[in-house]
């Protein structure tokens, strides 16, 4: 048996997720956001949080995720190096905090860089976001693209 | 002869529209009768004349007798009237008719009838206007009901508005829990303790969002409850002021019937 660990599970539309507790800073509820002329359509804006500013990114854009009513959506604000480089995830509603040591490595297939691990429970399967590839350069940059083909990329840019 | 004023009895039994019984008699029996079609009795012609009869007492007294018998004897009240018949100076019988005092008594019933009727009418239209009163007050009894329904049912709305802060609270309470979950595992060991607090933060922040949704269902179902009583509560209304019409259309006419006893019993004076 693997050691426990904790996560925040959270929706994105009808679709379970979760991302290791560790790399959240905060969870707030929705505040007001100030669109960006020329930024991508997954960057819903920035918002002023205490004293800080933060990037709100939207995935459901991206992955075309229908937005749902049901929930109360909030915004995930990550854990960053630079106190400059926030970057907060608009979710469609913040479940629960999941504790688990059951972990499935995710399938090589699938292996995209964006998904880490997958957590099994007793009657679904919850995929593990990876923050820190999610929002590295690379990736960033495949979401700002009209590319649905990551891996490729990667592999691409890895030779 | 006797016989001679056969023809009497027809001219009399004709003129009062067969009704009055007609005999002619001799100093013994009875000549010629015609029965009327008020009064009958057990006689026929040839027949003795019984001794209670006006006929006998004439002709034992040689005079006119008129009596006048209710109608404890034959069921009807009537009069016997006999006058008997000289030839010379000589009484050879008599004439008798027995007629119907209906139409006398009936005349006499009359004035107090109309009286009565005159006073019956009275007392339904009082009914009626009674009835009339608690019709009205039926139908604002029911406007009544029907405001405070709509104040159960804004009470209801204001309820749902504190059921929304109270949600919304629970909300706040759950992203406070969750924050000091992360905030505990930040500090790692030491923040043991803390994440058993956050964690029941938690779950009393879900179970008040719980509570908080099967009130807003039992808000729901009082204010379909109310929709539904506000509903009968209108066809009741419908109803009542139906009632209300009829009770007075029923009024106008019983006014117009009281007017016709009044006028009756006008009429029944001068007979």
């Amino acid at each position: 048996m693997d050691e426990m660990k904790q996560f925040i599970q959270f929706k994105l539309g009808l679709h379970d997720y979760a991302v290791e507790m560790s790399s959240v800073r905060e969870i707030i509820k929705p505040v007001k956001v100030t669109q960006l002329l020329g930024a991508p359509e997954y960057i819903q804006g920035i918002a002023k949080v205490r004293d800080g500013v933060v990037t709100v990114v939207d995935l459901r854009k991206k992955f075309k995720i229908p937005p749902t009513d049901e929930g109360e959506p909030r915004i995930m604000i990550f854990e960053s190096d630079k106190e400059t480089e926030k970057i907060g995830l608009w979710v469609d509603d913040v479940v629960e905090i999941l504790e688990s040591n059951s972990i499935e490595q995710v399938p090589n297939i699938i292996h995209c860089g964006t998904i880490k691990e997958i957590i099994k429970t007793a009657d679904d399967i919850i995929p593990v976001l990876d923050v820190k590839e999610l929002f590295s350069n690379d990736v960033l940059a495949w979401l700002g693209s009209a590319d649905i083909e990551l891996a490729g990329k990667l592999t691409a840019q890895k030779e | 002869m006797i016989e001679d004023y056969v023809q009497m009895v027809d001219v009399i039994f004709d003129t009062d529209n067969a009704k009055t019984s007609t005999f002619l008699f001799d100093l013994e029996k009875y000549i010629y009768i015609r029965m009327g079609s008020v009064i009958k009795l057990p006689l026929k012609d040839g027949d003795l004349i019984p001794a209670t009869t006006t006929s006998f007492e004439c002709l034992k007294t040689g005079e006119k007798v008129l009596r006048h018998v209710g109608a404890e004897a034959l069921g009807i009240a009537y009069t016997g009237v006999a006058y008997p018949i000289r030839e010379n100076g000589v009484i050879i019988g008599g004439i008798a008719t027995t007629g119907s005092t209906e139409r006398e008594s009936a005349l006499e019933r009359l004035p107090s009838l109309s009286k009565n009727l005159s006073e019956s009418l009275q007392q339904v239209a009082a009914a009626v206007e009674n009835i009339a009163a608690s019709a009205q007050s039926l139908a604002d009894g029911g406007q009544a009901l029907t405001l405070q329904s709509q104040e159960v049912n804004d009470k209801a709305l204001i309820m749902e508005e504190v059921v929304e802060y109270i949600n919304s609270v629970a909300s706040d309470t759950k992203v406070l829990g969750l924050n000091a979950s992360i905030e505990a595992a930040r500090a790692g060991d030491v923040g043991r303790g803390f994440a058993v607090v956050a964690s029941e933060i938690r779950t009393m922040a879900i179970s008040s969002a719980t509570s908080a949704k099967d009130i807003r269902k039992i808000i729901g179902g009082i204010q379909g409850l109310v929709g539904k009583m506000t509903e009968e509560l209108e066809k009741v209304g419908g109803n009542t002021q139906e009632v209300s019409a009829a009770v007075e259309e029923i009024g106008a006419t019983i006014e117009t019937l009281a007017e016709s006893a009044l006028e009756l019993a006008a009429l029944a004076d001068k007979i």
